[in-house]
């Protein structure tokens, strides 16, 4: 598929909300920059408004759109550079040759959200079976993973802790929430007792 | 940002193993029969609740439940609705390919089938950062309770 030309003007301050999904998409682009020598070969003659994926670093060759807004702006002002922004002249930003590529930039943007919205619904959707299959069999056998309740009540037991891992030393205060998750086991045993 | 916190992601895993006990207690599993997907609407519906109903797709969701709790099945459509359908299709094929997809991104996240296309991205960005959060947390749990010893602490609490 050869590479998509997008309009800058796509993601302006008019999409306020675009910006939010992708914020590092840089914020100068409405100052005019040079053209690269190789852009200018792949330009169309009429208008001066293409955002052109001029070279690869190497890894975001195979992304589509989105990967490509991120680059930051310190980017821009080297030799090889991914994009080369430029501004449209007065009188092009309703040429037709422009107009056709913002659509298509819109809709592959769209594409993108679309998709990654379906997946992450279809991996919600794997991971409540997966969860259904484990209460299922929790059901089945209730008494299979008893602890003795010695154990069990005499220590302040944080499942948080086990949960989030290493990370819950972070941002969680482990002595905040005892008394809820006593509560749970307390309960949850008593009922199995 | 919203769903970017720890504390967000761990009052979700509490209140998600909060109703997945009560789907595993004697009293619900008497009274009401087991409804397939039942897991993945109780997901849901605790992660519109965490939302605090400051978007409209987390309050369409919620919408949807109270609904279902008072019929105990899905209303997927009503005949009035089919109608319209039909006649907007026909409209939908000529229209050009962004507002097809605008559409189709309308039907994918909750309650937003007419919002207009700002108002829609603000929510779709919402939804997906909700929805990566409701992933990392569902994850956690799935693999808390497949693994080794520690399943046997976590089963307890959910038995």
């Amino acid at each position: 598929m050869e590479p998509p030309l997008i309009n800058d003007s796509t993601f302006s301050s008019t999409n306020p909300s675009l910006s939010e999904i992708w914020p590092h998409f840089p914020p100068q682009n409405n100052k005019k920059r040079k053209l690269g020598p190789a852009a200018a070969s792949s330009q169309d003659t009429t208008t001066s408004v293409v955002l052109v994926v001029a070279g690869s670093n190497g890894d975001s060759s195979n992304n589509n759109s989105p990967e490509e807004q991120k680059q930051p702006s310190s980017e821009t002002h080297l030799p090889k550079q991914d994009y080369i922004h430029v501004r449209a002249r007065r009188g092009q930003a309703t040429d037709s040759h422009s107009l056709a590529e913002r659509v298509i930039g819109k809709a592959l943007v769209l594409d993108e959200i679309i998709n990654y919205i379906q997946s992450l619904q279809s991996q919600v959707e794997f991971l409540s079976m997966k969860l259904e299959a484990v209460n299922s069999r929790l059901n089945m056998n209730p008494y299979i993973e008893c602890f003795p309740s010695k154990d069990v009540g005499a220590q302040p037991f944080d499942l948080s802790g086990i949960i989030f891992g290493p990370q819950a030393s972070r941002g969680y205060a482990q002595g905040s929430q005892p008394g809820w998750l006593h509560m749970q086991i307390t309960g949850g045993f008593n009922k199995a007792s | 940002m919203p769903w970017r916190s720890e504390s967000d992601q761990n009052t979700y895993s509490k209140k998600l193993i909060e109703a997945l006990r009560q789907i595993n207690s004697p009293e619900t599993t008497t009274t009401k029969p087991r409804i397939a997907g039942q897991v993945r609407e109780t997901a849901d519906r605790v992660l519109a609740s965490t939302a605090k109903g400051r978007t409209r797709w987390s309050r369409a969701i919620l919408g949807k439940w109270k609904k279902l709790r008072r019929h105990h099945r899905k209303v997927k459509k009503t005949a009035s609705g089919l109608n319209r359908a039909g006649i907007e299709k026909e409209r939908i094929r000529r229209l050009p390919a962004v507002q097809k997809k605008t559409r189709v991104l309308g039907r994918l996240v909750p309650g937003c089938r007419k919002v207009p296309l700002p108002n829609l991205l603000e929510e779709a960005t919402d939804y997906i950062s909700a929805l990566e959060m409701q992933v990392r947390a569902m994850t956690a749990l799935a693999e808390l309770l497949a693994g080794g010893t520690s399943a046997g602490i976590a089963g307890q609490v959910l038995s």
